[in-house]
């Protein structure tokens, strides 16, 4: 007989639909919130994290300020610490950086016109092309990159200084001495990207980047990790930290941007906080509207103690019944949420001034992680049980001779 | 026989006449070191300060033109300077201290000193931080190349010069130097050869034993625009007046003073 308590309960509430339609609505209207707010900033998460890691080089990087070694030495000895960390990078990045945290501009001419370049990237093409080629490309064809006389450029670098693909431009550095270097390097392609990751940054060939600025061609100022998952990054950081020692600066991406990672943390916390509001209200909800279910359901109670049904498979039916209506609200939630997310995900909106960080091309993004729907969804399963364990308890204690006689 | 001598004399000539033409021609050569050493001199003052009116107009093709004012105040025997910007009104009170390797630019607005660098310009125009500094070519420089060449009525010697460190803004340089030892023109050169800006000195004014230039104006090779189908570079003029030799305060050369002046 208790082996029967689930397809009682099921048979219970597929006949029972219409009392259960309300409570179901509501544990998917719950569901639904949820989940479509954390995939709204999981996606804002994504977005940043992307921008970023393309930005400086990785979600997680390594500096070492003081190089004692030959930079092949050094290079040799990080690579052997991350593989000793036990992190798994999807690529390992190579850079030389130019620009406004090194303490000067870097600067393009081109036909009389000139624009000063926030951040001259030097990058190995082979290696990060893949990520950079994530970027929107207007014009030019970036894979052209392999080139190592070539740039990539901004559209607004491009727009201000007249400059199309093909054309030969001149990029002033700054030697670290403070000498004035220039170098001719050639559009290969222009990239959209509005926010301040990429406004007036330049991507080129690190090698050529390296010999303007008089640096051996080894010579790499930091070195960056591309994970799989971006949600890693501080617990890649730490491994990397305890591998490297003290003589290593590693940090995660997201903690170089220590403003977009406090509103990230703050619109993480209010997702949640949503999430236990709404539990409350769940399980509250399911309390009151199953003890009518259960009043409503006295006779047909009274009828299975007086068949035999014991009293803790009463409360396990009615359990199991909850937990049937906890899964298709989930279920609907799910559903109504992607349909939503797809809507919102349509909607221009690359008018609204200073959101452009968060946009994916323009749009809002989002990502369901897995994990993140199976932890929501099981907390819906227990509240939902938590909120009919008391009306199963009263289920439970239903004397089936009253419950017979009763109108 | 006579044969074999005839062909030594002629081959010991052949290595002999070009080593005496040569060592000849290097004894015609001046010491360009000390044609740098002396252009360096012509413009130092080295026991007294020099301070004047600056007047900058810079010119850029298809905007306009703008113009600026400043003082400047010079202590080269302690390679410090100090500019206070006093035209126009937005830009009154801004100003540059260099303390040997040191240089500092004052923001009256918010009353802060924040470290700045000889390569970058001077208020956004086509002269630099570095071009107020004490000349040393005979130091930063090494000469590569020479030739004798007129530049307008000037006889000049060109040099063409290499920085002996990397700390020096413009690692190549093309100079014309007149016989009177004054330098008449520059061209200055990026690290890879980039031809960057041209500057011309045509006029200059002696004060005591030193010089001063009166006009200086830059060119920007990189920088212009169009004007009239035609393309133009952008450029600084710069006019140096009232000059004095006075000695200044050694307070002249403090923050504090600066701060002072610009309140």
């Amino acid at each position: 007989m208790r082996a029967m308590t689930p397809q009682i309960a099921y048979r219970n509430f597929t006949r029972n639909g219409r009392r259960f339609l309300l409570l179901g609505l509501a544990v998917c209207a719950g569901f639904f919130f949820v989940c479509t707010v954390q995939s709204l900033v999981s996606g804002l998460s994504n977005q940043i994290n992307t921008r970023g890691a393309r930005f400086y080089g990785g979600h997680v990087i390594i500096r070492k300020e003081n190089q004692t070694g030959t930079p092949a030495e050094e290079d040799r000895l990080i690579i052997a610490a991350i593989a000793n960390s036990g992190v798994r990078p999807a690529v390992v990045s190579h850079r030389t950086h130019f620009g406004n945290y090194s303490g000067a501009d870097g600067v393009i001419y081109f036909n009389g016109e000139s624009v000063r370049v926030r951040r001259v990237i030097g990058m190995d093409w082979s290696a990060e092309g893949p990520k950079i080629s994530e970027l929107r490309f207007v014009a030019g064809d970036p894979q052209s990159m392999r080139d190592p006389n070539g740039a990539l450029i901004s559209e607004v670098t491009a727009r201000r200084l007249g400059a199309s693909v093909g054309d030969q431009v001149i990029l002033q550095v700054i030697r670290p001495g403070g000498a004035i270097n220039t170098i001719p390097v050639t559009v290969k392609a222009i990239f959209q990207e509005v926010s301040i990751f990429g406004y007036y940054t330049v991507y080129m060939d690190r090698s050529v980047l390296d010999d303007a600025l008089g640096f051996d061609p080894h010579y790499t100022a930091m070195v960056g990790l591309y994970l799989k998952d971006y949600r890693q990054q501080d617990f890649a950081a730490a491994s990397l930290r305890h591998a490297l020692g003290a003589d290593y600066t590693v940090n995660s991406v997201v903690s170089l941007m220590p403003e977009i990672r406090t509103m990230l943390e703050a619109l993480t916390l209010i997702s949640y906080g949503i999430l236990a509001l709404l539990s409350v209200v769940i399980a509250v909800g399911i309390l009151n509207m199953y003890r009518v279910i259960i009043y409503e359901r006295t006779r047909e109670i009274g009828t299975m103690r007086a068949i035999g049904v014991q009293r803790r498979q009463v409360r396990d039916i009615v359990l199991c019944e909850a937990f049937y209506l906890s899964v298709c609200g989930i279920a609907g939630g799910l559903i109504v949420s992607v349909l939503a997310l797809f809507g919102i995900s349509q909607m221009p909106l690359s008018g609204a001034a200073g959101f452009d960080i968060f946009l994916d091309h323009g749009h809002l993004s989002w990502v369901m992680y897995p994990d993140v729907v199976g932890l929501d969804a099981l907390l819906i399963i227990i509240v939902t049980l938590l909120g009919a364990l008391g009306p199963a308890r009263a289920a439970q204690a239903i004397d089936p001779v009253v419950a017979i006689r009763a109108e | 026989m006579q044969a074999n001598i005839k062909r030594i004399i002629l081959f010991s000539l052949s290595l002999l006449i070009p080593a005496i033409a040569s060592a000849q021609a290097g004894r015609d050569k001046p010491d360009f070191v000390q044609i740098l050493k002396k252009a360096d001199a012509l413009v130092t003052f080295p026991d007294t300060d020099f301070s004047a009116m600056y007047s900058f107009v810079q010119e850029t093709p298809g905007q306009g033109s703008s113009s600026k004012q400043a003082m400047v105040f010079r202590r080269d025997r302690e390679n410090t300077y100090l500019i206070v910007m006093v035209q126009p009104e937005e830009d009154r009170g801004k100003g540059y201290l260099k303390s040997g390797n040191n240089l500092w630019y004052y923001d009256p607005v918010s009353r802060r000193f924040t470290f700045t660098s000889a390569k970058d310009r001077f208020q956004n125009m086509n002269a630099r931080n570095s071009d107020f500094t004490r000349s040393n070519l005979a130091g930063d420089y090494r000469v590569v190349g020479s030739e004798r060449a007129k530049l307008g009525i000037y006889d000049c010697w060109i040099l063409d010069l290499v920085a002996t460190s990397d700390d020096i803004t413009f690692p190549k340089m093309k100079i014309w130097i007149s016989d009177d030892g004054l330098v008449r023109k520059t061209q200055d050169f990026s690290y890879s050869g980039q031809h960057l800006r041209t500057v011309a000195f045509p006029q200059y004014q002696q004060i005591g034993d030193q010089f001063y230039p009166t006009t200086v104006v830059i060119v920007e090779e990189l920088r212009g625009g169009v004007v009239n189908g035609k393309f133009e570079k952008e450029r600084t003029t710069y006019t140096v007046a009232r000059p004095s030799l006075q000695r200044l305060p050694d307070a002249t050369f403090t923050k504090t003073w600066l701060e002072k002046l610009s309140e």
